[in-house]
C-alpha cells in the first residue's frame, strides 16, 4: 500500500510540474501585460520593452514568472507614485515659500505654520490680525 | 524632475551603492536587483522616484532588438545631483558585517 501510494503521488506531482512548466511561459506574459495596463499610459512603451528584457535575463521559466508577477506590484506602486507626485505637484505653487507674498493670509497660516507666516510682510500680518483677531 | 527628493530608506541606500560602483556604465534593473537582492516589485518603484527626483538617469542599451532577438535593456546611472545627494545621505550611515545600518 505504501509502495503504491508513493508512487501515485509521484506521478502526480510529475504530472502537476510538468503542466505548471507548460504554462509558465503564458503566465509571465499574461502576468507583463497585465503590469504594463496598470501603468500611467507614458510609461507603458518604455517600461513594457524594459520589464520583458529585465524578465528574460532570469533562467528559468518559474524564476521568469515569479519576476513577470512582481512587477505587477511594481506597476501598482509605480501607478500610485505617480498619482501622488502629480497632485502634490498641482499643491506646490500654493504651499510654496516663493509665492508668501501673493498668498491670503490665512492660507499661509493654515499650511505653513506660524515659522514661515513670521516671515510675512507687515501688510499680510495685518491682514492675519484682521483674519485671526491676534498677531501670526 | 529634480526637487521631489526621496525619502532615504535601507532599499534606497542599496540601490544608490550598487550605482555609484558602476559609475559609467550604469546597471539595468536586473542587475541591480541580483546585486542586492531586492526584488521586482521594491526595486522599479525605487528607479522610478530616484529617476523623477532627478538622482537618476536612464538610457537604452545600443542594440538592435531584431538583430539580438531580445528587448532592449535600461541602464541606470547616478547624475551629478544623485552624487551629491547620495553623499550627503550616506554620511549618517555606516557599514557594518556588510550591511548599511544609520549610525545613532
Amino acid at each position: 500500500m505504501g509502495i503504491v501510494t508513493t508512487l501515485a503521488v509521484a506521478v502526480a506531482a510529475k504530472l502537476i510540474a510538468d503542466e505548471l512548466k507548460a504554462s509558465a511561459p503564458s503566465v509571465t506574459q499574461r502576468a507583463l501585460k497585465t503590469a504594463v495596463s496598470i501603468l500611467p499610459q507614458d510609461l507603458r512603451v518604455r517600461l513594457s520593452e524594459e520589464w520583458a528584457a529585465d524578465v528574460q535575463s532570469y533562467r528559468g521559466e518559474f524564476a521568469q514568472s515569479l519576476r513577470a508577477v512582481g512587477l505587477c506590484w511594481a506597476a501598482v506602486q509605480i501607478q500610485f507614485a505617480s498619482k501622488t507626485l502629480a497632485r502634490y505637484r498641482s499643491t506646490e505653487p500654493v504651499l510654496a515659500p516663493t509665492s508668501t507674498k501673493t498668498r491670503p493670509a490665512r492660507t499661509l497660516l493654515e499650511h505653513m505654520g506660524r515659522e514661515i507666516a513670521e516671515e510675512c510682510t507687515d501688510s499680510e500680518r495685518a491682514a492675519c490680525r484682521g483674519i485671526l483677531g491676534k498677531p501670526p | 524632475m529634480g526637487n521631489d527628493a526621496p525619502r532615504i530608506t535601507g532599499p534606497t541606500l542599496k540601490v544608490i551603492s550598487q550605482l555609484m560602483a558602476a559609475p559609467l556604465k550604469g546597471m539595468s534593473g536586473s542587475e541591480v536587483s541580483k546585486e542586492t537582492g531586492l526584488s521586482s516589485g521594491t526595486l522599479y518603484p525605487l528607479l522610478f522616484r530616484l529617476e523623477k527626483a532627478g538622482w537618476l538617469s536612464s538610457e537604452w542599451e545600443t542594440l538592435n532588438p531584431s538583430e539580438a532577438g531580445r528587448p532592449r535593456k535600461r541602464f541606470y546611472t547616478l547624475t551629478g545631483h544623485g552624487v551629491r545627494e547620495a553623499t550627503e545621505a550616506f554620511k549618517d550611515v555606516a557599514h557594518v558585517n556588510g550591511r548599511l545600518v544609520w549610525e545613532s
